[in-house]
């Protein structure tokens, strides 16, 4: 008896582990599926001619490569962070909103890689450069679009790296990684979830609703719009404080608490892939 | 307790079954489809439908349902040091598929539910001989089973690595966009190999598992038990994964368009 437990036990695990290692992409995969169901006929032909690929092939690759040496370039700055204000910080005030509230200007990290790619590809100037670097360009921009909306992809002043070892959850009483659970939260006790699936229950989004999201990224000027965007996703990341303050057992959530985590994943995406659609139209509109 | 068990592990069993993974056969198989001649699409779709979602998994299927006539040997190909078929006994890869297409060329003297059952070997069998941890190569001892070997977490952990076997790399590399639906993965497969029909359909099915060994060779003499691969190797070895599909896809289609005439 005590063997057949233990094989349950090892069969439940590897169970696990296969879901957790799907759930990381979820994400990603996800919001660039988004984005590429609202690109203009134009723009899509034209990802699809540096590209290759469909948008979603991409959407992770550069979590996949940034730990060789040879791509050191985007092994950082997947993230925001937020600026100092004099104040000690806590996880309180930043849960409420009232503080970590401002972002460092110029915009740096994944709004500073979006403006920094953004400004090189678009009034046509992506002509000029070989496919190769446009294509490296929009994989760039797949992946950090998203990465900026992500709640657990805001950085805390005084906290160089994002606040997943310092702030506990626990999952069954042993300490569980907050940046984790939010980086898989889309996929948080949903099964057999496919791009066409996820799109099809989430994407209701109005055009009076998508406009007003995409609002800001003004050419005149880009930096303030960008940075509007990344105070929203902060905003966002407060919410992901609030819905599970430290200590939350994330395996005894309750039916409530399941929902608010997927309202707030699932609208971070949506965000992140309407973005992301309107600068691949506003780029490759000329 | 031990119907507890049995259910947990036919749930593991479904989730790990295929030779790839569920979405990505499909995939292959749509892919395939695409490239049918009218004739052979014809045929197909009065077979099997226009889904294929159970098609691509049908021996792995009739194993768990333990209503397999085969065993386990049936997913593998054999090979010599050449890369050409060797003869063995009992169950092969590549015997059993060309069985299987004998029975589709000649499928007006068999029962609908033979040819039905000849074209699920087809395409299960041309996934599994695209599979690289399913071709055993004389020579290359360990080829002939399962073996695990190691790649480093990241180059800046040089000291920290995960453990892979051979058997599932393949698999976990193409969970990479295991979330695509089959007509999504086609799609992309299509987007970035679609002008290599010619080029990957060129020769006859010896000349392909030839080629498909050949490939295999190349990755087994840099993985073997307890070698140790940096990231970046693992990376490259999803864009072989990734033409190991198309290759399989428009050889399926190839295949079933030679054999329906």
């Amino acid at each position: 008896m005590k063997k057949i437990k233990l094989s349950i036990l090892a069969i439940i695990a590897i169970c696990s582990v296969q879901s957790a290692m799907a759930w990381g992409s979820v994400g990603h995969l996800c919001a660039a599926y988004i984005a590429e169901q609202h690109l203009t006929p134009e723009a899509k032909a034209k990802c699809r001619h540096y590209l290759k690929h469909t948008l979603p092939y991409y959407a992770m690759w550069m979590d996949h490569w940034r730990g060789t040496k040879q791509f050191e370039a985007i092994n950082n700055g997947h993230s925001l962070k937020t600026t100092k204000d004099g104040r000690k910080i806590s996880w309180e005030s930043f849960a409420s909103g009232t503080m970590g509230t401002n972002i460092s200007t110029p915009p740096g990290r994944a709004m500073g890689h979006l403006y920094n790619a953004f400004n090189e590809l678009s009034d046509g100037k992506y002509k000029n450069l070989s496919d190769s670097v446009v294509r490296q360009r929009l994989i760039n921009m797949i992946h950090y679009v998203a990465d900026m909306h992500c709640p657990s992809h805001c950085g805390f002043p005084d906290h160089i790296y994002l606040p997943s070892s310092t702030y506990n959850l626990k999952r069954n009483g042993k300490h569980a990684n907050f940046h984790s659970f939010w980086d898989g939260s889309p996929g948080f006790k949903r099964k057999k979830l496919t791009l066409k699936k996820y799109a099809n229950m989430v994407d209701n989004v109005s055009p009076k609703q998508a406009k007003k999201w995409q609002r800001g990224l003004e050419k005149r000027n880009l930096q303030a719009g960008i940075g509007s965007w990344g105070k929203e996703c902060i905003k966002n990341a407060h919410q992901a404080y609030a819905i599970l303050p430290e200590g939350t057992d994330i395996a005894k959530l309750t039916k409530e608490q399941v929902e608010q985590v997927h309202d707030l994943a699932d609208h971070a995406i949506l965000i992140g892939a309407y973005r992301l659609a309107y600068v691949l139209n506003t780029i490759f509109a000329e | 307790m031990k119907k507890i068990f049995l259910a947990l592990a036919f749930i593991m069993v479904v989730s790990t079954a295929g030779a790839w993974n569920k979405n990505s056969d499909a995939g292959v198989v749509v892919l395939a489809t695409k490239h049918l001649s009218p004739e052979a699409l014809k045929v197909v779709k009065k077979h099997l439908g226009t889904t294929y979602e159970d098609d691509n998994d049908f021996l792995y299927f009739l194993e768990r349902k333990k209503r397999a006539t085969h065993t386990k040997e049936i997913h593998y190909l054999h090979l010599d040091k050449n890369f050409q078929p060797l003869q063995v006994e009992g169950d092969d890869a590549l015997k059993a598929l060309e069985a299987a297409l004998e029975v589709v060329r000649t499928r007006n003297s068999h029962s609908d539910a033979e040819v039905k059952k000849a074209l699920r070997y087809v395409i299960n069998l041309m996934i599994d001989i695209h599979t690289l941890s399913h071709i055993r190569i004389e020579g290359i001892n360990h080829s002939q089973s399962d073996f695990e070997f190691r790649r480093q977490v990241s180059d800046y952990k040089p000291t920290e690595f995960k453990t892979y076997k051979w058997s599932k790399v393949w698999n976990q590399l193409s969970l990479r966009h295991g979330l695509f639906h089959a007509d999504y993965f086609a799609e992309d497969l299509e987007l970035c190999h679609g002008g290599r029909f010619a080029e990957f359909t060129k020769g006859s099915l010896r000349d392909w598992i030839a080629d498909n060994g050949a490939i295999a060779a190349e990755h087994l003499a840099i993985m073997y038990p307890n070698s140790e691969m940096p990231l970046i190797v693992l990376n490259t070895m999803e864009y072989t994964n990734y033409d190991m599909m198309a290759r399989a896809g428009f050889r399926l289609a190839a295949l079933l368009n030679s054999a329906i005439k």
